[in-house]
């Protein structure tokens, strides 16, 4: 350590020094008056600081508060030395010091209260040193939950969560409890709803809401089903989020056209279907495992369907609701939900603002407490349709509506690799269409499969009529798959916008030895046998070119 | 007279110096003849709160190295200065100047 010591008198500043010095190993270092020790103390920065009470030019009261002045947030001990003895001279001596040591002099005493300090000093830093670390990484998480808030606000900006039938109150801290409201329309005009609920809090949360909201916004804007989103969504969160952190939500498809409620719920308190003048009239209930619980391998989507009439409101809630606490501590709960539910149903535009009211008075909160996420949805199917024209106008801006797309596989590729999900990629970005690709991948199996076990690999279908030749079809196929070198199958994909829809051409051509195509021809100018008695019932025209080698078929679709 | 020092005292500060034992001896006695004077010239022109001060410092080297006697004397002086008391101050000066005499002569033949 370094010590500064002040003492105007000669000898004794001499014995001092060599104490210190000889019995604490310390860094001495002397001053004569109070005001040499100020300017040592600036100067050399001392750990410790002893002083003379009673100096010259400068005393040590004077020195002591100077060096504190000087010392700032630093802790300096200052101890006075004294021969002085009454108590009114060594109370000062504690007012502006820490302690004091009187004269003369005694090894023991000094060199104990100089460990003293020295331990004091050293847990006072520590404590300075922790405080600001926790300090600095307070700032830096803060800093990064501005920057994850900004991230999901931009991410979950773009829903429809401003429609006029939609009444909502979202945490402003939703991210960081983990809470999520997303809405979003297809391009087919259902309404999809999800809320969402995160176990934890802060960040982890954060992190798993991104990820859902993208997924949910971007398979609804290409038409897919809430099956379809549900699961990619199971599938995203059980890979990304930690053991223990998973998704409570209710997920809803709402058809103003069909008058229905398609949803799914795991984890999450009751929603509510509430009619006018009747009240309550059906529960979304939760008969599921959260998402990012179960493994995507055996993860099965099962849906439930409500009627949902025009002027039906739907009602879904966090957990956050139901924890509601009144001032003696009692929760919100189930049944205060149905009762104002059931109670307001018959008045018109009360639901929503009767139950945060209720809530209110519930908890006797001055300010609306905002830890709960709440939606209200009412089907009206004027303002439904005229969301729906504005998002279609907007849409048909951005997407692409005629268009050919031409892809060839060699043998050698289809060996190793199923070409079909490649192919049908592209009926994802063409909103409309994508409510048909079950239909479309069913028609491209077929003809792909033909292309490649006819054509190609040349075998006879026949052989599949008796169970004997059924096995030996498939080992034929496979020893052929492994071992040819030439053969190719194009797929061909031609789109053109129609007045409501589209017309999609699909074309498979194989370079087989094709064969005769009047002998499958019906009395109706159809097709069976290859499976092309299904494809017959999906599309509007098939139509076979080059000896059979080519074939056509015409798709056409509406937005339905 | 051995009694006007304590020679534990001085033998411990002799260990403790080692080699500036002497420097600190002829510290104290340059400090000390240079007090005396002051103090004459304090005493001869009434200036209490010099007589203080100056008595005081002289106390509390000489307590330090052992001369516990002259310590008293100082602390005589020191209180007169004080309390501003100055009736006996010579005579009680002249007992210091004797005392420290003494204390000199060891001192010096101690280095």
């Amino acid at each position: 350590m370094k010590i500064v010591i002040a003492d105007d008198n000669n000898t004794d500043r001499l014995i001092l020094k060599r104490i210190i010095h000889t019995y604490g190993d310390h860094e001495v270092f002397a001053a004569a008056d109070g005001s040499e020790a100020v300017a040592l103390f600036k100067d050399v920065k001392p750990d410790i600081v002893l002083l003379d009470a009673l100096m010259p030019v400068m005393d040590g009261y004077k020195a002591a508060v100077e060096i504190r002045k000087a010392a700032g947030e630093e802790l300096v001990p200052i101890i006075f030395l004294t021969s002085l003895t009454e108590a009114s001279a060594l109370a000062r001596c504690l007012e502006v010091g820490d302690d004091f040591l009187t004269k003369p002099y005694n090894k023991i005493i000094l060199e104990a209260k100089i460990k003293a300090f020295e331990r004091m000093k050293h847990l006072h830093d520590q404590v300075r040193i922790q405080r600001n670390e926790i300090q600095a990484f307070s700032d830096h998480m803060i800093h990064e939950q501005e920057v994850a808030k900004r991230l999901f606000d931009n991410i979950a900006h773009s829903g429809n969560l401003e429609q006029k039938n939609i009444k909502y109150l979202l945490s402003p801290m939703s991210i960081f409890n983990g809470d999520i409201l997303l809405v979003a329309r297809t391009p087919s005009d259902l309404t999809h709803i999800m809320l969402g609920d995160f176990t934890g809090h802060g960040l982890p949360a954060a992190i798993g809401a991104l990820p859902v909201a993208d997924i949910f916004y971007g398979m609804t804007a290409k038409g897919f089903a809430i099956v379809d989103i549900i699961s990619e969504i199971n599938h995203r969160l059980s890979e990304i989020l930690p053991t223990g952190v998973f998704c409570c939500a209710t997920i809803c498809e709402i058809s103003y056209r069909d008058n229905s409620l398609t949803y799914w719920s795991g984890g999450i308190p009751h929603g509510y279907i509430v009619r006018p003048d009747q009240g309550i009239v059906n529960e979304i209930e939760s008969r599921h495992l959260p998402l990012g619980v179960i493994e995507p391998e055996t993860f099965s989507v099962e849906t439930d369907i409500l009627r949902f009439n025009e002027g039906d409101k739907l009602y879904l809630i966090s957990d956050g609701l139901l924890e509601s606490e009144s001032p003696d501590g009692e929760m919100y709960g189930d049944e205060r939900i149905r009762s104002i539910l059931n109670e307001q149903s018959n008045k018109e535009d009360t639901g929503f603002s009767g139950l945060m009211q209720a809530v209110q008075e519930f908890t006797q909160s001055e300010e609306q407490r905002d830890d709960y996420t709440l939606i209200e949805y009412e089907l009206n199917e004027s303002l439904d349709k005229s969301e729906s024209e504005d998002l279609k106008r907007r849409n048909q801006r951005k997407v692409p509506l005629a268009w050919a797309i031409e892809y060839s596989f060699h043998i050698s590729s289809l060996r190793h690799f199923d070409p079909l999900p490649l192919v049908l990629q592209i009926l994802n970005e063409c909103p409309g269409l994508a409510d048909h690709r079950g239909r479309v991948f069913t028609i491209l199996a077929e003809l792909y499969s033909n292309a490649l076990d006819h054509g190609v690999l040349n075998l006879d279908s026949e052989l599949k009529s008796t169970a004997q030749g059924f096995a030996e079809f498939y080992n034929t196929k496979k020893r052929l798959m492994d071992t040819l070198t030439e053969g190719n199958i194009a797929i061909r994909l031609s789109h053109q916008p129609t007045k409501n829809g589209g017309e999609l051409i699909i074309t498979v051509v194989d370079n087989g030895q094709g064969f005769d195509v009047d002998s499958i021809k019906t009395d109706k100018n159809e097709y069976s046998g290859r499976g092309l008695s299904l494809v017959n019932s999906l599309c509007s025209n098939i139509s076979f070119a080059n000896s059979g080698r080519q074939v056509d078929v015409l798709f056409e679709w509406d937005y339905s | 007279m051995t009694d006007s020092i304590n020679l534990t005292i001085l033998d411990e500060l002799k260990v403790l110096m080692e080699d500036d034992f002497s420097f600190l001896i002829e510290t104290y006695i340059n400090d000390s003849d240079e007090r005396i004077r002051a103090l004459e010239d304090s005493i001869a022109s009434s200036n209490s709160e010099q007589i203080r001060e100056v008595a005081h410092s002289f106390k509390g080297s000489s307590a330090n190295l052992g001369a516990q006697p002259l310590a008293d004397k100082c602390f005589k002086l020191e209180l007169m200065g004080r309390e501003s008391s100055l009736s006996g101050v010579e005579d009680a000066f002249s007992e210091l100047k004797a005392e420290y005499q003494e204390v000199r002569a060891l001192m010096s033949s101690h280095i």
